[in-house]
């Protein structure tokens, strides 16, 4: 947990930092550049995305005053992070957010000068965002979930809870960038539990 | 059927005993379809968000 809370430290402070830059130049609004995975949302915001905002909201930024948000939706359709987010990069934005690490990386990708915030999976290290957790280096800073990690954890315990357990079903996304599959697997090869896997792209 | 409808229609009480859900966008987006089928199977579901556990999984951790 120690690891995580450090980072999340450095994402306030980068991204506050970032943020107080901008309005110093000329009292405009700081823009946010924000790249969703999906369509923009009908009702009420998913609880990570209602943490970000609330989060700025309680460090004092006022949307559409002292802040605006450039929502870009890529509608499910992860071919075109890239193209999004260079269009992002071409309209001064000051920060750029994006959950998910297939996110993260269209957006580091784009720009190794505006400051980046994300929200990840899998672990920054081992999917180059950042050179190490300590010290994350370049313009990339944020929170990770270390969900790969936990994917081993989750067959353990469900094995305590039904020892008698042997064949299990993996549904996941291998265009998704994360270690989730492979840490299963480690796990059920240690047991002997088969595994069943589906995969889905679409 | 699409390539998801395809890896879905492979679960089945006969060959599972369980079914792991690797969270991610497109998954949490499919959510609602992937707990209705599990549910109607009687088929335990394992995933990594809040959002999965909410749809109907057995265990998820609270993120």
């Amino acid at each position: 947990m120690k690891k995580i809370f450090l980072w999340v430290s450095m994402a306030v402070i980068i991204w506050t930092a970032a943020i107080a830059d901008a309005q110093e130049r000329g009292q405009s609004p700081a823009r946010v550049g924000w790249l969703w995975y999906g369509s923009a949302p009908t009702g009420a915001l998913p609880s990570l995305e209602t943490a970000i905002v609330d989060g700025l909201r309680e460090l004092g930024y006022v949307e559409g005053k002292t802040l605006v948000f450039e929502h870009r939706f890529a509608d499910g359709h992860p071919e075109r992070f890239q193209h999004i987010a260079a269009d992002l990069v071409r309209q001064k934005i000051d920060v750029m957010i994006g959950l998910g690490g297939d996110i993260a990386a269209a957006l580091k990708k784009a720009t190794s000068k505006i400051p980046i915030v994300v929200g990840t999976s899998d672990d920054a290290v081992r999917a180059s965002l950042i050179s190490s957790l300590a010290r994350p280096g370049g313009n990339i800073t944020g929170v990770t979930f270390v969900m790969d990690e936990l994917a081993g954890k989750r067959v353990q315990l469900l094995k305590e809870i039904s020892p008698q357990l042997s064949r299990v079903g993996v549904l996941w996304n291998p265009a998704h960038a994360d270690s989730e599959f492979k840490e299963i697997e480690d796990v059920t090869t240690a047991y002997n539990i088969k595994v069943h896997l589906s995969k889905s792209s679409a | 059927m699409n390539e998801f409808d395809s890896a879905f229609s492979a679960i089945n009480k006969e060959t599972l005993d369980l079914l792991i859900v690797v969270p991610s966008r497109l998954t949490s987006l499919r959510m609602p379809q992937i707990a209705a089928v599990a549910l109607k199977l009687s088929m335990p579901m394992a995933s990594g968000w809040r959002e999965f556990a909410e749809a109907g999984a057995l265990l998820s951790e609270r993120f």
